[in-house]
């Protein structure tokens, strides 16, 4: 108790540490919640999606930063080949939405309602595409340009009415859209073209032997099973993101130290006299850096308490500004803060430990 | 080691000198020290402001080596102690009262002096007994959670002298230990001291330039310019004429 009574001789000071290990490591919980959000939303169309096989153009192996053409005369190869039983063309493109205000780009994908593979995971709300002139939009796309169901927004040439909203396709910097593959060509220019084939096999097939009957009919192509397919887009995906993600929760872990560090030393310098009162009087060797101890793990704990009741009320906030960001907190990002921010907080006593090795018992005669 | 200092000679100094090496010069603050402390004895010490008495105290308190000579406490030079002992002789067998308390102020009386046991391995049932009871003696009970900030001066030095005599300790240092109080105050102060020799055979060394002390003291030694100088007959020092 001792330890911590220090630290609330002067409480201005505990609050602002306090409140400033907590923003750090709110930064920090939302680095990875927010990274949880968008590896989910990145990849959440490839992991619902029904197909057992999906081929591309050779050499490409996502569908998030890759080119991919395939010919329709593909998906009918496909289609003969022993054990297929559905093929589902999918023509991603990216496109302008014309909006009076602004022109956001989307991730548009034309597929084939009929087949119904390669559409939206989920809709959250209306209905999913019944004909040509209509168009599927993303929740946070919809929230952040107040688009609603029933409202017809301008795509090149075309004005296509919103028929629903879907939930699971967003990708944090750019959200999917769906329309017919017709659509999607007709807004493209380009006829009888797509980026992937979604195959479905039957129930008997063997997906191996499917996939080396793909590949040695169509040489131009490249086939992966579905768990091969989503590692690959999840590894795509992580490759563009992570490197941010961590430089800035790295910058917040050294604001982090720094502010502890700091403020621990300060708090040695103030007690400087109290310390050395407790080396003159016979306090053990440990007795006095068990203290600066105490008090990093307590204003860090303290920190982080305070992270953790603010975080709900700092993301809603974020989500609300800007819709795209999405978090998922866990139990997980609950203890590896946790982790993180106590080692922080042993890490930041190192400065203050030095300090007090100067600090000697005589001072108190002085 | 010397077979002279019994254990009855809780300290003693041998031909210590102490200089402190400046830029330019050396000063010397204390030369050819002898002196030995016993049990049941009340020492004073007196010398004016930068005769060296707090060195000399410091000498005592097993907080830095003298230059030159030897210095024991509880029959065993100091430079022998190894730091974890010294710091378990100071938290159970040395007492400390300085002029300006030097009490922790953030934490209450009772938890200065529950602090002070933990130093020394006391049990928390038995340290709170003991503090309560010590704090009864000193009329202080009342004050048991009151921070030191929020007391009196003479309260404070009480709580000090409190906090010296918890542990039992058997040599107690203090260090213009009325420097701070008015002379009600220091004569109280002065008699809790004296009582503690009394009471459990222990030895107080006071550092001081009050003469009215005098009066209490079993001994009396004058340091002037670091040179050490002993009257035994208390009646007969003149601390006046010293100062020529």
């Amino acid at each position: 108790m001792y330890a911590i009574k220090i630290l609330l001789d002067n409480r201005l000071q505990f609050i602002l540490t306090v409140a400033g290990i907590a923003l750090c490591s709110i930064l920090m919980l939302l680095l990875m919640t927010i990274y949880k959000g968008v590896a989910d939303g990145s990849v959440q169309y490839v992991r619902s999606s029904n197909a057992d096989l999906w081929v591309l153009q050779k050499h490409s192996n996502n569908i998030l930063r890759s080119n991919s053409y395939l010919s329709i005369k593909h998906g009918n190869a496909i289609q003969k080949i022993e054990g297929v039983e559905t093929v589902a063309p999918v023509f991603f493109l990216l496109v302008n939405v014309n909006l009076p205000q602004n022109s956001p780009t989307v991730y548009l994908a034309g597929y084939d309602p009929v087949v119904a593979s390669g559409g939206p995971p989920s809709i959250y709300r209306g209905k999913n595409l019944s004909s040509g002139k209509e168009i599927v939009i993303d929740r946070a796309f919809a929230r952040k340009h107040k688009i609603k169901v029933g409202d017809r927004i301008p795509l090149k040439k075309d004005s296509l009415l919103v028929s629903g909203i879907s939930n699971g396709t967003n990708m944090f910097v750019i959200q999917y859209a769906f329309v017919t593959i017709e659509e999607a060509w007709s807004i493209a220019g380009i006829d009888d073209y797509v980026s992937c084939y979604q195959v479905r096999l039957a129930p008997n097939a063997d997906k191996t032997t499917v996939a080396e009957s793909i590949q040695g009919k169509l040489g131009n192509t490249v086939v992966f099973d579905q768990a091969t397919f989503l590692e690959n887009n999840l590894r795509e995906m992580e490759s563009g993101l992570l490197p941010l993600l961590f430089v800035v929760a790295f910058i917040s872990a050294v604001v982090l130290t720094a502010i502890l560090s700091l403020i621990l030393t300060i708090s040695v310098l103030e007690k400087r006299r109290e310390y050395a009162i407790l080396k003159a009087l016979g306090a053990p060797m440990g007795f006095v850096p068990n203290l600066v101890v105490k008090q990093a793990l307590f204003m860090s704990t303290a920190g982080l308490f305070l992270a953790i009741i603010l975080f709900y009320p700092f993301a809603r906030l974020i989500e609300a500004i800007s819709p795209e960001v999405t978090t998922q907190l866990s139990l997980f990002h609950i203890a590896a803060i946790f982790v993180a921010v106590e080692l922080l907080g042993i890490i930041s006593v190192a400065l203050p430990l030095f300090r007090l090795r100067s600090v000697y018992p005589l001072e108190v005669f002085q | 080691m010397n077979s002279d200092h019994s254990i009855s000679a809780l300290a003693e100094m041998q031909c210590v000198y102490k200089t402190f090496n400046g830029k330019t010069s050396e000063q010397k603050v204390l030369q050819d020290v002898n002196f030995r402390a016993c049990r049941d004895e009340f020492i004073l010490l007196l010398g004016p402001s930068g005769s060296g008495k707090t060195t000399l105290l410091t000498l005592l308190g097993g907080m830095q080596q003298p230059s030159k000579g030897k210095v024991f406490i509880f029959g065993k030079e100091t430079t022998m102690y190894k730091a974890g002992e010294m710091q378990r002789i100071r938290a159970c067998r040395m007492g400390f009262i300085f002029q300006t308390f030097n009490l922790i102020e953030s934490i209450s009386v009772l938890e200065n002096l529950l602090l002070i046991q933990q130093f020394a391995g006391i049990a928390a049932g038995k340290a709170k007994k003991n503090a309560l009871r010590l704090l009864d003696e000193m009329q202080l009970l009342h004050h048991c959670h009151s921070l030191p900030k929020t007391m009196s001066q003479g309260e404070k030095q009480r709580v000090a002298v409190a906090r010296a005599l918890i542990n039992n300790a058997q040599l107690i240092i203090a260090d213009e230990p009325t420097g701070s109080l008015n002379s009600e105050m220091g004569l109280h102060v002065v008699k809790l001291l004296k009582a503690a020799v009394a009471d459990k055979g222990r030895c107080v060394i006071v550092a001081s330039h009050d003469e009215r002390l005098v009066k209490f003291s079993d001994r009396v030694l004058y340091l002037h310019d670091g040179i050490l100088k002993e009257n035994q007959n208390r009646l007969q020092f003149e601390f006046s004429g010293d100062q020529k």
